[in-house]
């Protein structure tokens, strides 16, 4: 607790990194087979299919947090914006508008939003879990205000079709758009000179800033990004149920969380693999879609996904040779 | 100028709550009411003792983000045992519940050496799922007359027990923080926790206390919960965390720690309180207000980070 503090023995933290780093690998290979042995609805191409299109909202708004994360940031408000976006999607449909117009708009929107959290937090100095908590009390009040807390059906159908039933080359189009997703943030984050730099900003953002790398535009950035991802996400999910709907229980924000951290980024800047995110997004989705499958009370899922993040957090300060006391 | 500044910031909460309290008072009679201002008491009941310990972790230099899933598991829990005919034993669980919860955010903090808001966020999760699991997503009824006036329902000198307990609360933890070598080094700790370790604090035992008192309070928080309805719900406190911070840092409490009383705690307490009160009278409906309450939180950090710009450099 004080001079006792000590750094783990080298070998113990090897063991602990080797651990961390196949966490979301074997995690995922262990839901897998465990609800293929389970339950016989799960290994087969249909079921497949739908867990990809379901948690394409899951993967879009992780890619995000593995970024706002790698800065040693935090974004709390997304299940909320998420909601607020979709609300504000379906009722602009509503309204007459044609999709393309309501995507443009949403897509604005989203990237209006996360501009705000980050120059808020940048520029005003304020921690981001406290900004984006702020954001998360904003957007759940605004999707009950403008809805009276009822959900807004979506009768577009050309649109409905395009972002959940569609195909594209025999696949389903959420899967394209989370590939693509996922190539574009991968790309900037490991060939592009902005996103090798978010390594060190994350890193140390004075010794960055020293460097001449511009911290507090690559932080805003960044929440720019994740605004983008979330409005993305928005479109998918509202496609996915119909409707654009108020929501007050931060599910998807907690699950994006656990992905990245299962994913062994390290909760205080500088290191996450946004490869390693999509493992842990897919463990979540499996556990998701396997627990649904096997009438698991839906519940109990919370305790098994703390206990899983428990088991990740864990395993990464033991890698990062945290001090134990 | 910085002295106009340093008052905006030392000051600009009793003004702010005086001028709304005054405007709502002339616009609205029910408002001024004196029942409806004794109602205010008790309604900020749950929300000031949640905003106590609030201010104790925040002091500190921590975030708890699992008072609001921890109250709903306290809450659920503690029905479940007076459904179950246990009386009294009740208590004791619903306080056991909420200091375990606390201790696994410490020892997560301490031993682990995990930010509080990932620790917490932790517990918020298995305290969720513990509360849905346990509730089937149906309502806990029970029936104990005995519970509900003692946490809530009973009348004590004109005003409901509720209220008597925030006082309670609020008093000790006041004393804790200003009279108690407990209080001096929550502060010292959350000033400069570098320094308080090397100066010999015994920052681990610190985190640890703080922790779990907050985790036990939110079993205090859970069994007003539901003595005052009568019933508990797994989603009976979810988002008090934002309002328990956003009483503290609206307050002035310090976020990164180190700055910050009890006392303006509860007028920040009382600010949300009036606010909420008043709104709901003036028909303003609950999700406006969690839009104004978030807006407003936002505003006030920024307002304290411009009200102390120059102090570094001045």
């Amino acid at each position: 607790m004080s001079a006792a503090a000590q750094t783990p023995p080298a070998g113990a933290r090897r063991i602990a990194t080797l651990a961390r780093d196949a966490l979301p690998y074997a995690g995922l290979i262990a839901v897998i087979l465990f609800f293929s042995l389970s339950s016989e609805f799960f290994f087969n191409t249909r079921n497949f299919e739908r867990l990809v299109t379901d948690s394409a909202t899951l993967m879009l708004v992780a890619f995000g947090m593995t970024l706002v994360i790698l800065l040693g940031e935090i974004d709390l408000s997304v299940s909320a914006v998420v909601a607020l976006l979709a609300v504000i999607l379906a009722q602009i449909m509503a309204a007459g508008a044609a999709w393309p117009l309501a995507v443009l708009a949403i897509l604005l929107i989203g990237l209006g939003i996360g501009l705000l959290n980050g120059a808020i937090a940048v520029l005003g100095d304020i921690p981001s879990f406290i900004v984006t908590l702020g954001m998360m009390a904003v957007a759940t009040g605004l999707s009950y205000v403008f809805t009276g807390s009822i959900s807004v059906a979506i009768l577009n159908e050309p649109f409905l079709v395009l972002f959940y039933d569609a195909r594209l080359l025999t696949l389903p189009v959420p899967l394209w758009i989370t590939a693509v997703a996922f190539a574009a943030t991968l790309l900037f984050l490991t060939r592009s000179v902005p996103g090798r730099e978010l390594f060190a900003v994350g890193a140390n953002p004075a010794a960055a800033g020293l460097s001449g790398v511009p911290v507090k535009r690559r932080k805003i950035t960044v929440f720019a990004i994740m605004g983008v991802l979330v409005a993305m996400a928005a479109i998918l999910s509202a496609a996915r149920l119909g409707s654009g709907a108020p929501a007050s229980v931060p599910a998807l924000t907690l699950d994006a969380i656990a992905a990245v951290i299962i994913g062994g980024a390290s909760l205080f800047g500088g290191r996450a693999s946004l490869v390693r995110t999509l493992m842990g997004a897919a463990l979540i989705a499996v556990l998701n879609n396997g627990m649904v499958l096997m009438n698991v009370n839906i519940d109990a899922q919370y305790i098994v996904k703390g206990v899983i993040i428990l088991l990740a957090v864990v395993l990464e300060r033991l890698a990062s040779g945290a001090r134990m006391s | 100028m910085s002295t106009s500044r340093a008052h905006l910031a030392d000051y600009g909460l009793v003004l702010a709550v005086v001028l709304i309290a005054g405007g709502l008072m002339l616009l609205s009679p029910a408002f001024r009411d004196p029942a409806n201002l004794m109602g205010i008491g008790r309604q900020v009941a749950i929300l000031g003792i949640a905003a106590a310990a609030m201010t104790f972790v925040i002091l500190a230099g921590e975030i708890d983000l699992s008072v609001g899933a921890v109250a709903s598991a306290c809450a659920v829990v503690t029905a479940i045992a007076l459904a179950q005919g246990w009386g009294a034993l009740a208590i004791p669980i619903g306080l056991v519940v909420g200091g375990a919860f606390g201790l696994l955010n410490g020892l997560l903090i301490v031993v682990v050496a995990v930010p509080s808001f990932i620790a917490t966020l932790v517990s918020f999760f298995i305290a969720q799922g513990v509360a849905l699991t346990l509730t089937g997503g149906q309502t806990i009824l029970f029936d104990a007359d005995w519970f509900r006036g003692l946490f809530a329902t009973g009348s004590l000198l004109g005003n409901r027990s509720a209220f008597w307990w925030l006082v309670a609360v609020a008093l000790v933890l006041w004393w804790l923080l200003a009279r108690t070598r407990f209080g001096a080094q929550t502060y010292a700790l959350g000033g400069d926790a570098q320094s308080a370790s090397m100066l010999g604090l015994p920052v681990g035992r610190l985190r640890l206390a703080i922790f779990t008192m907050t985790g036990a309070l939110m079993g205090l928080v859970g069994m007003i919960l539901i003595a005052r309805i009568g019933n508990a719900r797994a989603d009976g406190a979810i988002g008090l965390e934002f309002d328990a911070i956003a009483a503290a840092v609206i307050g002035g409490t310090r976020l990164g720690g180190g700055y910050g009383t009890m006392p303006r705690t509860m007028l920040g307490v009382l600010l949300i309180g009036v606010l909420n009160n008043g709104l709901a009278i003036l028909n303003v409906d609950f999700n406006t207000q969690q839009v104004i309450k978030g807006v407003l939180v936002v505003a006030v950090v920024l307002i304290d980070r411009w009200a102390r710009g120059r102090e570094g450099s001045a």
